[in-house]
């Protein structure tokens, strides 16, 4: 009697303990590199409270409640398991710079084209956000440079308008002289200061 | 006279660059969707609607892709979200200021798939960023990766 009873309760323990482990498959933090290769690392606190650092690309920590367990992956791997999440990972954002001929709202011939694949990299980029920040070289008075560069940013936005880009996320700015691309005294002509920088989203 | 006119002048090209800049993020957006595949589902508040391209995604969203599918977000810091099929996450807390790029972001994997490139929060302060499921609380370094919380069954 107390035997049979012995099994039943060994029995029960084992089923919950079967129970308790199917529910329990852990977690899985992947790291991912960086795209220009710089290292990188993820903490993983368990809720029991233990650590584990993870700092090599395709590095796994497999977490329970009660555990860490770290493990090394690959690029195939975890490209296969998770390849609607590597699809669907939203473009990242880009910058652009486009130069201006001397105080006005004439882009340089270099950047007319540029502008051209701006628009083209566009469809990369649903529901688009598109930052416009102009700027001005050092020449003339600062009141007049932050004008011109905003002059600058709407002449761009309206480029764009007209090409039928979705433009209902546009922002545009004008930041006169303020931060220079090229760092020069007062009253110094450079190319380079004279710009509009697009950023998508 | 002339000082104080083009002190003005600038103070308004501030003013309004300021505005232009936050002008298209409403104060509660957090995050836009950039891409569905299947059917992605918003859950604000009491109501619940399909998510599509363009919609704003706010704090305290919980966004679910229901089957197979998946869905792309774009948050305002330039955090990159993706989220993979039967998965469901949820916006805790998401604050972000352009100006400063100060914020705060805490987002929880309660199931399924979702890849994670932090943005500009976590690069000014890698603390400031929280990645959590039932289990597990994930601080970053400046990164990108993957949670993924397998269905109790």
């Amino acid at each position: 009697m107390p035997n049979k009873f012995y099994v039943l309760v060994s029995l029960f323990i084992a089923m919950l303990h079967l129970v308790g482990c199917a529910t329990q498959s852990p977690d899985r933090v992947t790291l991912l590199p960086q795209p220009d290769g710089t290292p990188s690392a993820i903490a993983v606190t368990s809720k029991t409270g233990d650590v584990a650092v993870i700092d090599r690309p395709y590095q796994v920590a497999l977490v329970s409640d009660k555990k860490i367990v770290l493990e090394q992956s690959d690029e195939a791997a975890v490209g296969q398991r998770y390849k609607e999440l590597m699809k669907a990972l939203p473009a990242r954002p880009k910058s652009y710079q486009l130069y201006f001929e001397n105080s006005g709202t004439q882009l340089t011939s270099a950047s007319e084209k540029l502008l051209q694949v701006v628009q083209n990299t566009l469809k990369d980029y649903p529901a688009p956000e598109i930052i416009i920040i102009g700027h001005t070289d050092t020449v003339g008075a600062d009141a007049l440079n932050d004008k011109l560069s905003l002059q600058r940013a709407i002449y761009i936005e309206k480029i764009l308008k007209t090409k039928g880009i979705d433009t209902s996320r546009i922002s545009t700015v004008g930041r006169g002289s303020r931060d220079l691309l090229v760092p020069t005294g007062k009253g110094v002509s450079e190319e380079k200061n004279r710009r509009v920088e697009i950023r998508l989203k | 006279m002339n000082i104080i006119n083009s002190n003005k002048i600038i103070f308004f090209i501030s003013c309004a660059a300021i505005l232009s800049f936050a002008g298209y993020a409403s104060a509660s957006e957090s995050g836009i969707i950039k891409n569905t595949y299947g059917h992605v589902m918003i859950e604000r508040g009491s109501s619940n609607f399909d998510a599509k391209v363009g919609d704003p995604v706010q704090e305290k969203d919980r966004i679910s892709v229901i089957g197979y599918g998946s869905a792309g977000i774009s948050m305002k810091d330039e955090t990159l979200l993706s989220i993979g099929p039967n998965s469901s996450i949820v916006i805790n807390t998401y604050a972000y200021n352009s100006v400063t790029r100060e914020g705060q972001s805490a987002t929880s994997v309660l199931k399924g798939s979702c890849r994670f490139v932090t943005g500009l929060i976590g690069r000014i302060n890698p603390k400031a960023v929280k990645v959590t499921t039932q289990s597990t609380t994930i601080g970053i370094r400046g990164t990108e990766f993957i949670v993924e919380v397998p269905d109790a069954e």
